[in-house]
């Protein structure tokens, strides 16, 4: 005798991640890299000056009080590529490629590498080190994070590549974000010795940036005989810019993607495997093992949502505001369709 | 014995026939049809706009205290809402008439105009940060999902002029996401020419109700 009628449906564990997150998981890595396959980035070789004065290349010692002072080096910019092996008609400067190349094709086998370590008073120290000038590079904050603390005049400096729009999930922190700039109209967003940088990366957003939000409005409708339903749910795109220019450039990336299918991983079964196949660890570096979003697509292509697809329709651009002179904000508000087998 | 019948007319001349003579029968039995259709659609609408998500959640949800409303002010809105949409009902006749083989005719019914022109603004004692005054149509069917305040945080509690919530000035807090009160909530929230009241009306059950109210109607005269 059957159970079903006393079962709930649409999930199989309360642990499981659900549409929601999958959507949000999904749509940040996608756009993230979508953008770098289209050249969203900038490499900083040694040495780059900056347009106003300044060395890109050289990175500031921060005080951070989760470690000690010495320890922890950032770039003038967060958010650094760790991604290698673009289909992009250049490479990024990746301290720590993730995996060996092999002889298969773009773009699941094939990684050029990057460059392989950072210079600390002009002498290369490699990613690969032991002893005290061993490291880690946290790519989502922008640092390398010593093993130990080093001379806090020291110079250091290193060939990386960051990310110029930053996509993230539009959670608490990034509306704070907002609030916080919408009070600062004297343009110190991005340079050293200025406000901003007195705070720690992980509360500091560098613009531009898409952040994606879902919608708490669901729509249904029946897909075939039998079972399953179209289940429609409305996901906002917020761009935040310092320039208009920049701000309407991200509004039409975003909602030139309507009608688009793409396909979805599903970070459980990512989970499942070990957590091998996350990129990065708990503490922002590469992991070896680690799978970039096609490959994650490919190996671990959700079976929740029928065939894996989600498409994107009846985009719209539904706000566009001027916050501040220094702030501009948008949002391109699309709905997501999946097909969901079970329900 | 044997009968015969001969028909003098051709197969062309008895359709004209029927057709005029089915004319005759619908035209006025659909023209007779038309106030009935009227007030039914029109209670259907005024009761599809009362029943939405955002109306219910302003008659007796946390939207009235986003918005500051006291809860007759807030059932005023509601019913200010619904009449001026189910006002704007449009009930058309086009007589019956035989067109060559076929018969054309019938009832057309045009329920809200885009422009909005029918809904007053319902201004609100509250200004935007762009300074302009805060009105609940525009809230609701025009700014979408524009940032609306800065500045202050909404704090729910048995305060404020609404009794559910009041806005505190605060420079650096949390605000947004859930309280609705710095930009519509983003389930709520509307656009032109997608919001609360394209929603109510434009999917398949208003439809089905509607296509039901006209062939009952015509099925009763």
């Amino acid at each position: 005798m059957s159970h079903a009628s006393k079962n709930l449906k649409g999930f199989e564990n309360v642990g499981d991640n659900t549409l929601n997150t999958l959507l949000q998981d999904n749509l940040v890595e996608f756009f993230d890299w979508g953008l770098l396959e289209k050249g969203n980035f900038f490499n900083i070789d040694i040495p780059t000056s900056g347009h106003y004065g300044g060395d890109k290349h050289k990175l500031r010692l921060v005080d951070d009080p989760n470690y000690n002072s010495g320890q922890v080096w950032e770039g003038f910019r967060s958010n650094w590529v760790w991604q290698s092996g673009l289909s992009y008609q250049s490479q990024p400067n990746v301290i720590q490629k993730m995996l060996e190349d092999t002889s298969g094709d773009y773009p699941n086998q094939e990684r050029p590498p990057g460059v392989s370590g950072v210079f600390v008073d002009s002498v290369f120290r490699p990613a690969s080190g032991v002893g005290p000038y061993s490291f880690h590079v946290d790519y989502p904050k922008g640092r390398v994070v010593f093993g130990s603390a080093i001379s806090s005049t020291s110079d250091v400096q290193a060939e990386f590549s960051y990310k110029w729009i930053n996509v993230v999930r539009a959670d608490q922190a990034f509306f704070r974000e907002i609030q916080y700039r919408s009070q600062r109209a004297d343009g110190d967003f991005n340079y050293a010795a200025s406000g901003d940088w007195s705070q720690l990366a992980q509360t500091r957003m560098q613009l531009p940036v898409i952040a994606v939000e879902a919608v708490s409005r669901r729509e249904f409708s029946p897909f075939q005989l039998g079972g399953g339903q179209y289940v429609n749910t409305d996901v906002l795109f917020h761009v935040l810019a310092e320039q208009e220019y920049d701000r309407d450039k991200l509004l039409d990336i975003v909602s030139l993607q309507n009608e688009k299918t793409i396909n979805v991983f599903d970070s459980d079964k990512v989970q499942d495997w070990q957590v091998r196949a996350f990129p990065l660890d708990w503490r922002g570096m590469t992991r070896p093992s680690g799978l970039r979003y096609p490959e994650l697509v490919d190996d671990f292509r959700s079976t929740k949502v029928f065939n894996g697809d989600l498409r994107f329709k009846d985009a719209a651009i539904t706000a566009v505001s001027t916050v501040n002179p220094n702030l501009y904000h948008g949002v391109v508000r699309t709905s997501t369709e999946v097909i969901l087998p079970g329900i | 014995m044997a009968e015969s019948i001969r028909i003098l007319e051709n197969n062309k001349e008895i359709a004209n026939r029927i057709l005029k003579a089915m004319v005759e029968v619908f035209d006025p039995h659909f023209k007779s049809a038309i106030p009935e259709i009227s007030s039914a659609v029109g209670d259907l609408v005024r009761r599809k706009i009362a029943s939405s998500n955002e109306m219910k959640s302003l008659a007796g949800g946390v939207l009235r205290f986003d918005l500051g409303l006291t809860g007759s002010q807030a059932l005023e809105t509601v019913n200010i809402f619904a009449n001026a949409v189910a006002s704007r009902v449009h009930v058309k006749y086009r007589p019956i008439k035989k067109s060559g083989r076929n018969l054309k005719g019938g009832v057309s019914i045009k329920i809200q105009p885009l422009t909005y022109g029918n809904i007053p603004d319902m201004p609100l004692p509250w200004k935007l940060t762009s300074g302009k005054t805060a009105d609940i149509k525009s809230l609701l069917l025009k700014l979408g999902d524009t940032l609306l305040v800065f500045s202050y945080d909404i704090e729910y509690g048995s305060f404020g002029r609404s009794g559910g919530a009041k806005m505190t000035k605060n420079m650096t807090g949390s605000w947004g996401v859930s309280s609705g009160i710095s930009r519509v909530p983003p389930s709520f929230s509307g656009t032109r020419d997608n919001n609360f009241i394209t929603r109510a009306l434009n999917n398949d059950d208003f439809k089905s109700e509607l296509s039901g109210i006209i062939k009952k109607t015509l099925s009763n005269k």
